[in-house]
């Protein structure tokens, strides 16, 4: 039973990959030929100027995806279906990151080309000095079910390793828990990068758009909160379920095991469509794309001083604190901000994390 | 809580920046003892050189109404600034007046702007 859910679960993950490449390939002409990734752009832009870059964006994210897809391919076909579910995790984190760059970059790019500024367009921005902490986002509640439920996996771990409850110690829960901490803490990490960023608001329609930044930063941070939530869950009914088998036996608890592991993942499936259309609800209301227009053209205001590298697509300057700052070509990552380096080492350890556990 | 920064304004942006953000210890918005962003971190946000939001800080400090802390921002010490002389308030006023009296504005008129903007001021303002 255990290999059948696994093959169901693997290829359920590879049949995403199709569905991932297509919803790459199509962005940038979603909204049709007169925009390019939700900027709009001039008629026969697609004929010009917009051919060469569609293709280079097609190039920079279709290979790491198709490989990718391959890699989890040889994995299902090979058999070795723990591994590919445990590729998964450092795959979508730097998929993730690498897609939504790319994203970023090319909507820069495309906002750069665009023809002179003309008189009208606006000249000026708002921005909030409202601070921006963690704290002021912080769903308490969830809090203190997230850290009242690591605390009790922890203590739990504990009372087995120190043979204080009667199933004695168990050796093969120390890898997932030191997992699932990590990826508790980098999910945190991201939600902190939500809540710091500050986003200039246009003087025209101010309202409507922090409105909508609002409705955006609240779907992301209870998205994120409900990860956390999620997280904590498993790692409490991992502990659980190796526990009460050693008690109770297989027979009994694999069933129960695979029923409450669907059940928690369909509620959460289930909650985060229902965050999702709350926030189309907001987004049909105010339609954010059209608020692109009214912030002053990005050949108005000069590219941030400081050293860029690679054809624009690094940066170096430790005044900026930004870590992906606007360049002459489009966006570039700040190689002199401790964050940069921060995430290359949460994902290189979440990488070798991944070789941990499949070497368990 | 908002800065409005505009590209057309004849003032400097530092000048703008230093402004609003009285502007809005003025209505009470920011009060004592609040934080302002570090000067990095505005300067980065608003796409800005780093001295333009130095020079503002700066001289929000000269007037006694910030205390700049390196590294972790600024924080707002007082609602009042140092005492300047009643004439030299007066300029700014007079010269505004003047530009109103010179667009061909009534005293009535001149006096309902000068009543409104006061209001909008002070009606945060304990």
């Amino acid at each position: 039973m255990k290999e059948t859910l696994l093959l169901i679960f693997a290829l359920a993950l590879f049949l995403l990959r199709p569905f991932w490449l297509w919803q790459f390939w199509r962005a940038p002409l979603k909204q049709g030929e007169g925009w390019f990734l939700g900027i709009e752009v001039e008629p026969g832009f697609y004929r010009q100027a917009g051919a060469a870059l569609l293709r280079r964006y097609r190039s920079w994210g279709v290979p790491p995806l198709a490989l990718e897809a391959s890699i989890l391919l040889a994995l299902i076909l090979s058999g070795r279906l723990v591994h590919a579910m445990y590729e998964q995790i450092p795959a979508v984190a730097i998929l993730t990151f690498w897609l939504n760059f790319t994203i970023l970059q090319f909507r820069q790019r495309t906002r750069l080309l665009a023809p002179a500024a003309p008189a009208q367009s606006p000249h000026g921005v708002q921005l909030s000095l409202a601070p921006r902490r963690l704290r002021d986002h912080s769903n308490w509640t969830v809090e203190a079910v997230i850290i009242g439920l690591t605390l009790l996996t922890l203590l739990w771990l504990a009372a087995q390793w120190l043979d204080w409850l009667p199933a004695g110690p168990n050796a093969g829960l120390l890898r997932p828990v030191v997992f699932i901490l990590y990826m508790q803490a980098g999910v945190l990490m991201l939600k902190q990068v939500f809540v710091r960023w500050r986003m200039k608001l246009p003087m025209r329609r101010a309202d409507d758009y922090r409105r909508w930044r609002e409705s955006w930063l609240s779907y992301h941070l209870r998205i994120f909160d409900a990860l956390r939530l999620l997280l904590a869950v498993t790692l409490c009914g991992i502990l659980a379920f190796k526990s009460f088998r050693l008690w109770w036996g297989a027979e009994q608890m694999n069933p129960f095991g695979a029923a409450m592991a669907l059940i928690t993942v369909a509620v959460y499936i289930f909650y985060c469509s229902r965050e999702r259309r709350r926030l189309a609800v907001v987004e049909r209301e105010i339609k954010p794309l059209e608020l692109i227009k009214e912030y002053p053209p990005p050949s108005t205001t000069p590219a941030p001083e400081g050293r860029f590298l690679a054809g624009g697509l690094f940066y170096l300057n430790r005044d900026n604190p930004v870590m992906v700052a606007r360049s002459p070509q489009g966006l570039a990552i700040n190689l002199a901000n401790r964050g940069t380096y921060l995430w290359a080492a949460y994902l290189a350890g979440l990488v070798w994390l991944v070789i941990w556990q499949v070497g368990n | 809580m908002l800065i409005t920064i505009d590209t057309e304004d004849r003032r400097p942006i530092y000048r703008q920046v230093a402004d609003e953000i009285k502007e809005l210890i003025a209505r009470g918005e920011l009060a004592e003892g609040a934080t302002l962003p570090p000067v990095r971190q505005l300067a980065s946000d608003l796409g800005v050189n780093l001295n333009t939001i130095a020079t503002a800080y700066r001289e929000l400090q000269s007037e006694g109404l910030l205390a700049v802390k390196h590294g972790s921002g600024a924080v707002v010490t007082s609602r009042q600034t140092r005492a300047i002389d009643q004439e030299d308030l007066r300029k700014p006023l007079r010269a505004a007046l003047t530009q109103m009296a010179l667009a061909g504005l009534r005293r009535a008129e001149i006096l309902s702007i000068v009543t409104d903007e006061l209001r909008g001021l002070l009606k945060g303002a304990k």
